[in-house]
């Protein structure tokens, strides 16, 4: 967490998620849908594995039921 | 009005140029599909696909498109904006357009990297990343590039091997330094030295460079002195130095750290005692003043290494241990040297046949795990030999234990004064470890030396020479340029509640009490967008990252 | 108790300490804010008390704000209750007022209206008239973290679907001081379109008020749909709370956490 480029910008983030994601779930949204790492560009194996995770939490609670109906699906 | 503001009444005239890469990208994934692609998207008006798009005949297709066919955005889809941003840009500045008017997509990392083996997954994930950066190239806006003055001084804060190499290196160039070294003596660590690894004696390598910076008239040496307060930005800080005759304050251009690294001393680990168990250091003292009277000695390598505490190799101890065991081994060939090791880094083919010598002069290497680490009792060290399965017993008069360097006690205070990182380790953390070793984040900055990470003298001489070259390519300039990718601040919309003053981590935000808003400095502003995050009416936005453009490009997924 | 607040009043008045004091005035039967600038214009001075205690109230500091900006160098007193005075040490915080260009004049709540806003602190430090009356527990955002995810869910649905987006609980808000907001901010938020979009336009509101909302209750009195907007940003003073130690308004001069720089505080 300490070897942002920015110094500080991700511990700022991390706070507003910590708030966001007890929002959500106080909203009866199921707060695993957030979720905030920090993975530098030099992880990529953490960074797959993270993302591996994520996808593992996401697809058994399905699509949010709050989606609104797009029409963007690619050619 | 210049031309730039009236781009933002043009309806979007976008470019879009697929890369190849050679087979690098068009042989995970159907780039001739994705360019099709791209000629359905929004405001897309000129598509190409090339073999290679930095190629000179690439960019010549750049230029002409960019003219032919009146475009006033260009994205290209090709590898990384790190390595490859700089070249595109320009070269739509080139040809009349606004640099800040391009938009590079990554479908080389991203797309053909890690899902090869998937040509359609890869195919299509390209597609969308490319809608995506159209997305966002049509709300850009054109940017002036910000412009300042420079002194051509340099203050190099610390006066060991790394310092005082960049002082020199420096000096040659013909620029002012002012040299800042908290002891009394220039030298650094290297001055408990004894011999260098790569042969010679340490002294006199350090009094050759010492006498030639002490004699140069543009290098301004304070010993004793300490850097009390840094401020300003690349090109103007304001420095105050407490020295031996007081408070000095001036300018400079640049800044080098190269405070160095400390041996750890190895208190409570392996029974030492600085006499019969001792560390590395203090047998480089002894081999100095040649009172060396043991008989067996035994190194015990990564002593407070790689542990819970201090997880980190500290790189060079293995070379410096089997250094040292060479040297009393050709002065005392009767003496018996073992070295205990867990795993024996040499870095670099030189070292690595610096192993193959120690072996071939009857030094003895045996393994140990550090779950069942030796044990060093009244004359003697007992070790698990794992290749036997005994515990074996070794009679020795003396223990060296190789201990790692560890960052200066004052390490975080520095870091904190000039706002630079530190590593998990307590290292000053470059900007980035392949791209910029030897660049902080923060404009203007450099760093040498062990304070970065344990260097042996050869290393940090290096970095030494590397950082005057890298001050040098900033000083030279006739005035600073600087990326227009900053974040700026809407008078009219701020309501002054000083919320981004607090987070801007680079003090580059002032409260203006006549307007009673908040403003910017662009020279000092390095675009984290901290105060874009924060600011709840918007008016604090970071140029080119504004909240529209990237919902534009979100709104695209 | 509306006597010692007049006497106060026209003691600042008149000895010249204030240039005019923000308070709320009964007139044609209506309670509404006004600026008192005279001792002797004080009889139609009211606390916003009707039918029960305290069930007129407005944001006063809003109007000061408004006052304070064109008269930056003059000095204003201002009728404050326990949540108002919350208020003002944000205020201070954020920069929109000067604390010492502002006078308080303290009022405490009684028991019947501190229940009814379930408010933790229903009296200023500074207290000119009533008496200090105990802080309430938070039993609503208890209840609500009591029910189970599907039912949170649909009940908070339904209540968003009501919004009709008329911006009352921005507009009234004494902590929304902004010229630009978010909520209008057409890359977030759709215009001219309903329902609203859930949970977006709440929530950003929610997020927004996270280290601000001082609990005064105005957004629920407002709201035509009557959305309890109050209990959500409840919560978000409880995340504050357990997180990060942080009670937006308890201390003069106090910091967020959201503004500083760093990990959160240890807890």
């Amino acid at each position: 967490m300490s070897e942002c480029n920015y110094l500080y910008g991700n511990y700022c983030a991390e706070k507003r998620v910590t708030v966001l994601s007890q929002m959500l779930d106080f909203c009866g949204i199921e707060k695993d849908r957030l979720r905030a790492r920090w993975v530098s560009s030099a992880e990529a194996p953490e960074f797959v594995e993270e993302i591996n995770e994520f996808i593992d939490v996401l697809k058994p609670l399905g699509p949010s039921p709050l989606k609104k109906q797009t029409s963007k699906d690619v050619a | 009005m210049n031309m730039n503001d009236l781009i933002l009444y043009e309806e979007p005239r976008i470019g879009v140029f697929v890369c190849d890469c050679g087979s690098n990208i068009a042989g995970h994934l159907d780039c001739a599909d994705v360019a099709e692609y791209a000629k359905t998207l929004p405001n897309v008006v000129y598509v190409k696909e090339n073999l290679y798009t930095c190629s000179e005949a690439g960019i010549v297709e750049i230029k002409k498109a960019i003219k032919g066919q009146n475009l006033n955005r260009v994205v290209v889809a090709s590898c990384s904006p790190r390595t490859h941003q700089p070249l595109f840009s320009s070269s739509c500045a080139e040809a009349g357009l606004n640099p800040y008017l391009f938009e590079m997509v990554n479908i080389r990392d991203q797309c053909s990297w890690v899902h090869m083996g998937k040509r359609d997954d890869a195919t299509q994930k390209a597609k969308e990343l490319i809608r995506m950066g159209v997305a966002k190239s049509a709300g850009l806006e054109p940017q002036e590039e910000i412009e300042s003055s420079l002194v051509r001084k340099v203050l190099v804060m610390g006066g060991g091997i790394a310092g005082l190499s960049a002082a020199q290196a420096l000096a040659d160039m013909g620029l002012d330094i002012m040299l800042v070294e908290k002891t009394s003596n220039f030298g650094g660590l290297l001055q408990q030295v004894h011999q260098l690894d790569t042969g010679g004696s340490a002294r006199a390598l350090l009094s050759k460079i010492i006498d030639d910076v002490q004699s140069r008239s543009n290098i301004t040496c304070y010993t004793k002195a300490i850097v009390k307060e840094t401020g300003g930005y690349i090109g103007n800080f304001e420095i105050k130095i407490d020295t031996q005759n007081g408070l000095i304050k001036d300018k400079v251009g640049c800044i080098v750290v190269a405070t160095g690294a400390v041996p750890l001393i190895p208190k409570g680990l392996f029974g030492y005692d600085g006499e019969t168990v001792i560390s590395l250091m203090e047998l480089e003292q002894k081999l100095k003043k040649d009172d060396l009277t043991a008989r067996r000695i035994v190194f015990i390598q990564c002593a407070g290494a790689r542990t819970k505490e201090r997880e980190y190799c500290s790189r060079i101890c293995c070379m410096i241990g089997v250094k040292n065991a060479m040297i009393v081994k050709e002065k005392y060939p009767l003496i018996d040297v073992r070295i205990l090791y867990r795993d024996m880094q040499m870095y670099g083919t030189h070292k690595e046949q610096m192993l193959w010598d120690a072996r071939g002069k009857g030094i003895q290497f045996d393994v140990y795990n550090p779950d069942n680490p030796p044990e060093v009792k009244e004359g003697k060290v007992s070790f698990f030999q794992s290749i036997t399965g005994k515990i074996i017993d070794l009679d020795t008069d003396l223990v060296v234990l190789s201990t790692p360097l560890v960052p200066r006690s004052d390490a975080p205070a520095v870091a904190n004064m000039m706002r630079v990182p530190t590593d998990q380790n307590g290292f000053f953390l470059e900007a980035h470890a392949k791209l910029r070793p030897l660049d902080f984040a923060a404009d203007g900055i450099f760093v040498c030396g062990s304070g970065r990470y344990p260097a042996t003298s050869t290393e940090a001489r290096t970095q030494g020479l590397g950082v005057a070259s890298r001050v040098a390519a900033i000083l030279f300039k006739d005035k600073l340029v600087k990326s227009a990718i900053v974040a700026k601040i809407n008078p009219e919309s701020c309501v002054g509640c000083k919320a981004c003053l607090t987070m801007c981590p680079y003090e580059a935000i002032t409260y203006n009490r006549d307007k009673r808003i908040c403003e910017i400095n662009e020279i000092l502003c390095k675009g984290c967008g901290n105060c874009a995050a924060t600011c709840p009416s918007h008016s604090a936005q970071l140029c080119g990252y504004k909240p529209e453009q990237l919902l534009a490009q979100i709104g695209a997924a | 108790m509306i006597d010692i607040v007049r006497q106060k009043i026209s003691k600042l008045l008149s000895d010249g300490s204030v240039k005019g004091v923000v308070a709320l005035a009964m007139a044609n039967g209506h309670v509404a804010p006004c600026l008192f600038q005279k001792e002797d214009d004080l009889e139609p001075l009211c606390l916003g008390d009707t039918k029960k205690p305290g069930d007129a109230r407005y944001p006063l500091n809003k109007v000061l704000i408004t006052i304070a900006r064109q008269y930056p160098e003059d000095v204003f007193g201002v009728l404050v209750r326990g949540c108002d005075e919350r208020g003002l040490y944000v205020l201070y915080r954020l920069n929109q007022l000067e604390p010492d260009k502002v006078m308080t004049i303290g009022i405490a709540c009684p028991q019947e209206l501190a229940k009814a806003c379930e408010c933790k602190k229903p009296y200023p430090d500074e207290l000119v008239a009533g008496e200090k009356t105990e802080g309430i527990t938070q039993q609503g955002v208890q209840d609500m973290e009591d029910m189970d995810l599907s039912k949170r869910f649909s009940f908070w649905k339904n209540q968003f679907s009501k919004c009709v987006k008329c911006y009352g609980c921005r507009d009234i808000c004494p902590m929304c001081f902004c010229r630009e907001c978010s909520l209008e901010c057409e890359d977030i938020i759709s215009k001219g379109e309903l329902p609203v979009d859930i949970p977006v336009f709440h929530l950003t509101r929610a997020m927004h008020m996270t280290d601000r909302c001082i609990d005064c209750g105005l957004c629920d009195e407002t709201c035509p749909s009557g959305i309890p907007l109050r209990l959500l940003y409840k919560k978000t003073s409880k995340i504050m709370n357990a997180e990060f130690g942080f009670t937006s308004g308890i201390n003069k001069n106090e910091q967020s956490p959201l503004n500083l720089m760093g990990p959160a505080p240890e807890k």
